[in-house]
């Protein structure tokens, strides 16, 4: 069974590029264009592991973490956040947060595949 | 005010540029200044970087094609791409800038539609490059001010992650 990865970006050609990367690996991809959204479509159920950007209108990464991490039935769902951003002091409070990954753009399409196969496969 | 340091920041935008395109079109791009010849253009994205020590705004005028020709991917939306590009590209010169000391904030990209467009700022100082890949030519700006007291030092500790580098915790 195919995992299903959500791909948070504002940026709609970023998540073009992601789906095409993943979907090539065999996983089921959904999408959503800011944080509020992807927690939305995350509290629906089904989504096996989320790649999602950092700074987005509406609600950014950090803070769509940070509610997903406050639901019981989703505290375990892998988050790999993917971003311009290579400050280390934001990536340990993605860290701390509840992130299982960060990846700086542009991203290396076999590091994500590896990534999504090792946190999504232990989900599934 | 020092001229080092805007040769400094002349310095890490021009990496920047070169690493960016180098990892989409696996070549690094041919850099030079621009003088004021016209190039085909249909698009402009422009980001900020700013904090209370430096501001800057950074450009990218290209043609449809030209931008598109960048990707690695089929290209849905040219105006997003473009916007993206000048993202990654403001991020890359941003975290540059990590290393020496200062942490600007970056915009979110705005992409403009309509020919010859160029950045025009009251900016101390204004770089104009020309760069030409295989698949067309660019136009990138960047104007900044920095603020009289500004030193720009190296880090002696590494505080940002390498581009397209991956962590798992």
């Amino acid at each position: 069974m195919s995992a299903n990865v959500l791909v948070v970006d504002d940026s709609a050609s970023v998540r073009q590029q992601v789906s095409m990367t993943l979907k090539q690996s065999g996983f089921n991809v959904f999408e959503a264009e800011d944080g509020a959204i992807g927690a939305d479509r995350i509290a629906q159920g089904g989504i096996d592991c989320v790649i999602c950007d950092v700074n987005m209108p509406n609600m950014n990464g950090i803070e769509m973490l940070k509610k997903v991490k406050s639901d019981p039935l989703h505290k375990d769902l892998p988050v790999v956040m993917l971003t311009t951003e290579g400050s280390k002091d934001l990536i340990v409070q993605a860290k701390q947060a509840g992130a299982k990954g960060w990846i700086v753009k542009p991203f290396k399409a076999d590091l994500l595949i590896a990534a999504v196969e090792k946190l999504a496969g232990a989900a599934v | 005010m020092s001229t080092d340091n805007h040769a400094i920041i002349a310095e890490q935008f021009q990496e920047a540029i070169s690493e960016l395109f180098e990892c989409y079109t696996g070549v690094a791009p041919r850099i030079s200044g621009h003088n004021d010849e016209v190039i085909d253009s249909e698009i402009t994205a422009i980001v900020t970087l700013c904090d209370k020590r430096i501001q800057a705004s950074a450009s990218i005028t290209t043609s449809m094609d030209s931008a598109a020709s960048v990707a690695d991917f089929p290209i849905e939306c040219c105006a997003d791409w473009l916007g993206e590009l000048a993202n990654q590209l403001g991020g890359r010169l941003k975290n540059k800038l990590n290393g020496f000391g200062v942490q600007p904030v970056l915009s979110t990209p705005t992409t403009v539609h309509g020919k010859g467009l160029r950045l025009h700022t009251q900016a101390d100082v204004h770089h104009s490059l020309r760069i030409k890949f295989m698949g067309g030519q660019m136009l990138i700006e960047l104007a900044v001010d920095l603020n009289e007291d500004i030193q720009l030092e190296p880090q002696l500790v590494e505080c940002t992650s390498e581009e397209g580098s991956l962590e798992l915790f």
